[in-house]
């Protein structure tokens, strides 16, 4: 079984891109296209938004370890948290990773959301076509492993960790809360919508019943309406653009503001 | 015989004169609302729940067919302004001026819904219009027609216009709605925790200010014994005008009052507002069918009327007041939250689902303000509305006619002019309308007045020659007009009940499949306990070993018809920390309210107390002995 785990591993490291141990930058972000810039600077805020910056102390002997050359080092991306891989890769790999995540985000975490704000700015149509809450199930999935990994590792002082390993438990928890009611929200108002237009719409087909002639004014306003409305498609997605974005700052406000 | 001459012009004179100033003074408003001048205000609303709507404004706005006659009788013998003899009670224009109160208060309502829509955020506003009925049972009594009033909101209004039913009495100046005089009567409440040295009644009508002390009482009386039995909620607050109709001659109760915009604003009484006939301004009324973009009554009453209540929205705790609303709409769809919801607890279970809980009353309260909007347009943007303002015009013209007349002191003229005015009431109802919409309800009460009005204009016309002009507004073809309008109201409650039943059905389908299980503790049966009373009471929130323990809720309601209700923290099944605490006494009008830290049930430390009749103040209490005043920055409020 050890010698299994050991093939595995050898596989995974050939398989994964080797960048160097500091892989998660600006500058390796910005290589990306502006959709994949956003899903991945959306992702590492919802992973470590709420955080307490002590859990940076409580990862350093882990990355004391990997300094060192005690501990296996390897680059691991935001999305290879998410595949399957991540169950076999070595403990102090991947809280090494983790710590970079973490360290990366309380120290730029100002810089990420004016970035987050601007690419939403220059694209409107893609980022409007962000689904928030798929990244948030991706945070949450991230924040659990590690979460899990933390509670299995030895490097790491259990007492002291289990405070702080609750509270960030709850911190997802919160988040998953969030994700489930902007679901719930959404479909709500679909049907809230949509029952409010039937009630209109029933009601004036009944009112028709009694008009004998057809309004062409009404017609004639509808269709100007029809065409204003497409003249500004640019400026709905723009609008559809700054409310995803503002969806997702709006979720990182709501965990920063949750208690430790 | 010289001298008997003498005596006799004199005394005729002195006829003419005063009936010369009686006809006057019938025709006379005045032109500035006691609520004129109020400051104009922005609502801020600091509540944390968006659930709430701010104000539902009730109005009747339809007869049962079962109730008319009731209703006639009520509205005859419980006149405002005076008495009407018993030989007057029975006659058709009596009917036909009850039939207005409702007719036209379909149609003044609208105007302070639109005033308050325009100025407070959106779907905040609901309307609840109110069918009256009767049983052998209940007597005379109204429930809503929406669910309206389902939804938690900061303040209710309750709004109706009222005419005087004897017109043989218009020469005493009663009050009238018609032309350019409107008299409307208001009441304002809200749930008893945002006042509850009055259980929430927080101003009335002057006539109706008996009444709405009694339903205040009964709701409270209802609402706890409901709590201390764990019961359903059964009770529903009729309208404050329908229930003054229908008790005659209620208790006389020393209620506390206070005056309108009295500098003795905190003062925990009820405000009282006299009855009041506005006069609308002519100018805006002389065109009001082609141009009503100034609505008069707005500029009268309405502008006045509706600052005083954002004012009042913006000195109330909404959070507070919306409490134990939010908590019964809960109790509606989830009855383990809505225990847990009073236990205010702070964990994410509770937290996550009340706030998809909050969303689903959201929701509603958006489909109802969506209802409202419907409503406005049928009533007053709509031929209904048209048709009232046709008849408003009219009405103006025809007592400025008289008002001529008068100033003429043409006597003759005069009075004939004032007795066209009263005999607009006293139309037969042949030409009242038929078809579909007299199937279930009266709606012809809503306007099949104002077609026996014309009609009356029109037989009458021929004899006066005065009502020319009102004629030619009224539409011919008015009848089918009204038909098609009252099967479209009527059909308007049925497709909106069958469309809301749908809305509902769908949302809570899809608030079951999404909740997730409440961790922790909620109980709603332990045992609540309070020195001074030997009852036992009943404890919703957190317990230890089967008695009152963490935070919650209790309520006690003895064999006297004393009771005491809490709201905050307990220790061994007595209130003990922070809380707010309502004791009412079987023989005292309204309630002592206390707010601030508790121990063993009693008082302990600096506390809010509220009492009726004072203004609120901050004393030190020890073991539940006052021992003096205390400063406000010591004490320690109650959150909600």
């Amino acid at each position: 079984m050890p010698r299994l785990r050991q093939i595995l591993m050898t596989l995974l490291l050939f398989s994964l891109p080797a960048v160097g141990f500091a892989a998660i930058s600006f500058e390796t972000i910005e290589e990306k296209t502006p959709g994949e810039q956003y899903r991945q600077l959306s992702l590492l805020m919802l992973i470590t938004g709420g955080t307490d910056p002590a859990m940076l102390e409580m990862l350093q002997p882990v990355i004391d370890m990997q300094e060192a050359g005690a501990a296996p080092a390897m680059d691991l991306e935001l999305d290879d948290y998410v595949t399957p891989l991540i169950r076999i890769v070595d403990q102090e790999i991947l809280l090494g990773g983790a710590a970079q995540v973490f360290r990366f985000a309380h120290e730029n975490g100002p810089e990420i959301q004016r970035r987050l704000t601007r690419i939403a700015t220059q694209n409107p149509i893609l980022i409007s076509m962000v689904d928030i809450n798929e990244l948030a199930a991706d945070a949450i999935i991230i924040r659990n492993s590690i979460a899990d990994t933390i509670e299995y590792t030895e490097s790491i002082d259990a007492r002291e960790a289990a405070a702080r390993l609750a509270a960030f438990r709850s911190q997802t928890v919160y988040l998953r809360n969030m994700m489930e009611y902007n679901k719930f929200q959404e479909e709500l108002s679909q049907i809230t919508n949509q029952a409010i237009l039937d009630l209109g719409g029933r009601l004036d087909a009944y009112q028709r019943m009694f008009d004998e002639d057809v309004d062409e004014d009404l017609i004639r306003r509808r269709i100007e309406s029809a065409q204003i409305m497409n003249s500004q498609a640019e400026e709905r997605f723009k609008g559809e653009a700054m409310l995803r974005n503002a969806e997702l700052l709006m979720m990182l406000i709501l965990m920063e503001s949750q208690v430790y | 015989m010289r001298v008997w001459n003498k005596v006799a012009i004199l005394v005729l004179a002195v006829v003419l004169t005063v009936l010369l100033g009686a006809c006057a003074g019938t025709a006379r408003g005045t032109k500035s609302s006691a609520f004129t001048g109020a400051e104009q205000v922005e609502v801020t609303d600091f509540s944390l729940s968006k659930a709430d709507a701010l104000v539902v404004i009730r109005y009747p706005a339809i007869i049962h067919a079962d109730a008319e006659e009731p209703y006639f009788h009520a509205f005859s013998i419980n006149a405002i302004g005076g008495e009407v003899p018993p030989v007057n009670r029975t006659k058709k224009v009596t009917t036909r001026i009850a039939q207005s109160a409702i007719a036209k208060s379909n149609y003044y309502v609208m105007s302070l819904y639109r005033e308050l829509q325009r100025e407070l955020p959106e779907n905040t506003v609901l309307l609840s219009p109110h069918i009256v009925l009767w049983d052998r049972d209940r007597g005379l009594y109204s429930r809503p027609i929406l669910a309206t009033e389902q939804i938690p909101s900061v303040l209710t209004i309750d709004f109706n216009v009222y005419s005087f039913p004897d017109p043989t009495a218009l020469m005493d100046s009663p009050p009238v709605t018609f032309g350019d005089l409107v008299t409307p009567l208001l009441v304002v409440h809200s749930n008893r925790w945002m006042q509850p040295a009055t259980n929430g009644l927080i101003l009335a009508s002057d006539p109706l200010i008996a009444s709405s002390w009694e339903l205040s009482e009964t709701g409270v009386q209802n609402d706890l014994q409901q709590k201390f039995a764990y019961g359903l909620p059964d009770w529903q607050r009729e309208l404050d005008f329908v229930h003054f109709l229908g008790s005659r001659n209620p208790d006389e109760r020393s209620v506390p009052r206070k005056g309108l915009n009295e500098a003795r604003r905190e003062l925990m009484a009820v405000e009282t507002y006299p009855v009041e006939k506005i006069l609308l301004n002519g100018d805006l009324l002389e065109n009001l069918v082609s141009d009503y973009s100034q609505d008069p009554f707005v500029e009268a009453f309405v502008r006045g009327a509706g600052s005083n209540v954002k004012l009042l929205l913006n000195s109330v705790d909404h959070d507070r007041a919306t409490f134990f609303a939010r908590q019964q709409a809960l109790n509606r769809f989830d009855p383990e939250l809505a225990v847990a919801f009073l236990a205010r607890s702070s964990g994410e279970s509770v937290r996550a689902r009340l706030q998809l809980a909050e969303a689903l009353i959201e929701a509603e309260r958006k489909f109802l303000a969506a209802q409202a909007i419907g409503l406005f347009d049928g009533a007053y943007m709509g031929d209904y509305g048209n048709k009232m303002r046709e008849m408003i015009q009219g009405e103006y013209k025809l007592l400025q006619d008289r008002r001529v007349a008068a100033r003429k002191q043409n006597v003759t003229t005069a009075v004939a002019a004032l007795a066209l005015a009263g005999s607009i009431y006293a139309a037969s109802a042949s030409g009242a309308v038929s078809g579909v919409a007299m199937q279930g309800f009266s709606g012809a009460l809503m306007l099949g007045s104002l077609w026996a009005m014309s009609s009356t204009m029109e037989m009458r016309a021929d004899s006066a020659e005065m009502s020319e002009n009102f004629l030619a507004l009224i539409a011919p073809a008015l009848e089918r007009q009204i038909s098609v309008q009252m099967e479209w109201l009527d059909s308007k409650e049925r497709i909106s009940a069958l469309g809301f039943a749908e809305f509902r059905n769908k949302t809570l389908t899809l608030y079951q499949a999404r909740v997730r299980s409440l961790q922790g503790q909620f109980e709603d049966d332990c045992l609540f306990d309070q020195p001074g009373f030997r009852q036992q009471g009943r404890w919703y929130g957190k317990c230890l070993d089967g008695r009152a323990d963490g935070r919650g809720y209790g309520v006690i309601v003895d064999d006297s018809g004393q009771s005491v209700e809490y709201l905050g923290a307990a220790e061994n099944g007595m209130a003990s920390g922070t809380g707010g605490m309502i004791t009412r006494y079987a023989n005292q009008a309204g309630a002592l309210y206390l707010e601030g830290t508790f121990s063993n049930g009693l008082p302990d430390g600096v506390l809010r107390v509220e009492e009726p009749e004072s203004r609120p103040r901050t004393r030190e209490f020890r073991a539940g002995k006052d021992v003096g005043s205390a400063s406000e920055n010591q004490l320690k409020r109650l959150t909600f």
